[in-house]
């Protein structure tokens, strides 16, 4: 389980979580959306610890991140970051590796090698295996990273926009294994994403967030019924639920 | 990979083997035969064998430490002179021949002033307990400038007849004046080197961006603070022993993933073996060509210079 209590954080003056209160259960996948600038990322960070919030207290299984260690936090929570520079052409396999490094004091051995196969193999990524990581496109990069992650093998998954820079199969591809990873294992996934219909299609829980606030915290169904988008996005938007479909329109 | 290696080191005995027999007194391959034996036994084994064993280390050492610069600053260009390490050293010892001749004392000057204009560049770039690529750089550039102009200073104030060519010799580079006393000293640097073999694989993931370094779990900045440490005393011993080596900290990295590619596991190692390798052949140069002795730092870099060159292209062509 994991709980955010109360957060608020601010960079000069300037605030940009404001009072976050949360849950999260294990065994479903939340999605936050919101506009540009919401805080959607600076929240994702703080339950790593990448920012300290000013107040408040985060709570993984009733453990306060404050006092978990920043080296220990890769045992609770794996993070995936939007932007990855990673300009070193290593091998794929090495760079999911990377994700067992709590496990590592020298270098990674065969049997780490063999898990990061095993992983590479459960998503389907087989292909990819003997290659440069740097030679990848853009979304070949993400489910290595993600591959990454999945090493870490965490009760918690976290994930900033994890299907930017992804085309629509490659979206699916990800979303779809993130969700079915999250339930089989009955972990917690949290993840930003800027697709309302993706966030509806792959998650029980959507948190809409706008100015550093919680705006609607509610199960995908009755969230698009109770609140009006368009005023997240301060955008005409037309949006029909039927059955197991979305259709949204900006009118 | 590991043939690649292997293929290096035997290329490295070899070398050794030959560097024996290289010098401005020629020795015969069949020394042990003839009847002044012990001329050449004095030879090999009080001159050539200690500055043929620390020429190795040295080189190793220097290398070592660029390879490790390099991966913990994502900077190509890193070397020990972007800390300032190299005329921390300098200074030091040019103060140490200032004030006497005594070898022990020059090389303890130097090094503790090499470590000193390393604190002081990590004082000057910490900030709020973390130290961010650019602002080493420039806190390196600062105190780089601030010892070279003490050095100037120190050349300044030197006797000019004695101790100015002294200091001018000493920072291009030598080892003529190699003991075993000196080799005693180098094997130092086999504490530094061992660590760092160890940690190598990590230097792969201290490429990563900070924030998904320590997301994945990794103490990037105390990562960081330990090799840097480490690598600046290989430069300190390095500097302290025979002057200023140039370039092969800069170079010898490239040469060395240009064969067998960017994974530390095995660039470390490459970077050891190619190292040595060079500055064994440089010295072997810098004894041999003349009847005199050419100070390596002048071997070195007329040798780096154009071959840096060559390799950027290369590598830039590899990865296009």
């Amino acid at each position: 389980m994991l709980k955010i209590n109360n957060v608020s954080y601010s960079v000069k003056g300037k605030s940009i979580l404001k009072n976050i209160d949360l849950e999260f259960k294990n065994g479903f996948v939340y999605s936050i959306v919101g506009p540009n600038g919401a805080g959607k990322t600076t929240l994702l960070k703080s339950l790593i610890k990448l920012i300290e919030p000013d107040f408040g207290d985060i709570f993984i299984a009733n453990k306060s991140l404050k006092t978990i260690k920043q080296r220990e936090i890769v045992k609770y929570v794996a993070f995936l970051g939007q932007e990855h520079l990673s300009k070193q052409p290593l091998n794929v396999l090495d760079v999911i590796v990377m994700g067992m490094l709590s496990d590592i004091t020298s270098t990674p051995s065969t049997k780490h090698y063999e898990k990061a196969m095993e992983i590479i193999k459960i998503l389907g990524l087989e292909y990819l295996a003997n290659k440069d990581f740097d030679k990848l496109s853009g979304g070949e990069k993400k489910l290595i990273l993600i591959a990454r992650a999945v090493a870490q093998n965490p009760p918690i998954l976290i994930l900033d926009e994890p299907t930017n820079h992804l085309d629509f199969k490659n979206k699916h591809h990800v979303l779809r294994f993130i969700t079915d990873f999250t339930k089989s294992n009955n972990m917690i996934c949290v993840m930003t994403i800027h697709e309302l219909e993706f966030a509806f299609y792959y998650s029980d829980f959507i948190i809409l967030m706008k100015d550093g606030k919680i705006v609607a915290f509610k199960d995908k169904r009755s969230i698009f019924k109770e609140y009006d988008i368009s005023n997240l996005y301060d955008l005409n938007i037309a949006i029909k639920v039927i059955d197991d479909f979305i259709c949204i329109k900006p009118k | 990979m590991r043939l690649k290696i292997f293929y290096l080191f035997v290329l490295l005995v070899f070398s050794f083997c030959l560097s024996i027999f290289v010098g401005p007194i020629k020795v015969p391959f069949d020394f042990w035969l003839l009847k002044n034996k012990n001329y050449y036994e004095t030879i090999i084994y009080d001159i050539r064998l200690p500055r043929i064993i620390l020429s190795c280390i040295i080189g190793g050492s220097m290398s070592l430490a660029g390879t490790v610069y390099q991966s913990v600053f994502r900077n190509p260009l890193a070397s020990p002179d972007i800390l300032g390490t190299a005329f921390g050293c300098a200074f030091g010892a040019a103060v140490g021949i200032l004030l006497s001749g005594n070898l022990i004392l020059i090389q303890l000057f130097s090094l503790i002033s090499g470590i000193l204009s390393t604190f002081a560049v990590f004082y000057i770039a910490r900030k709020d307990g973390n130290i961010d690529i650019l602002s080493l750089v420039i806190s390196g550039i600062i105190v780089g400038s601030f010892f070279s102009s003490l050095l100037g200073l120190a050349k300044y104030f030197a006797d000019p007849d004695n101790k100015l060519p002294a200091i001018t010799f000493w920072l291009m580079g030598s080892f003529s004046d190699v003991g075993y006393k000196d080799v005693a000293i180098g094997l130092v640097c086999l504490i530094p080197i061992c660590v760092i073999y160890y940690k190598r694989w990590f230097l792969n993931v201290a490429n990563l961006e900070d924030e998904e370094a320590i997301a994945i779990g990794f103490d990037i900045h105390r990562f960081r603070i330990l090799m840097i440490g480490l690598s600046t005393l290989l430069v300190s011993i390095s500097i302290s022993l025979v002057g200023i080596i140039g370039w092969v900290g800069l170079v010898v990295p490239h040469m060395a993933r240009l064969v067998v590619g960017y994974d530390n596991k095995y660039v470390v190692v490459a970077s050891l073996i190619i190292g040595a390798l060079f500055v064994l052949l440089c010295d072997d140069i810098a004894r041999s060509l003349t009847t005199g002795e050419i100070p390596i730092g002048i071997v070195t870099s007329f040798i780096s210079a154009p071959l840096f060159g060559f390799l950027y292209k290369m590598n830039y062509a590899k990865n296009k």
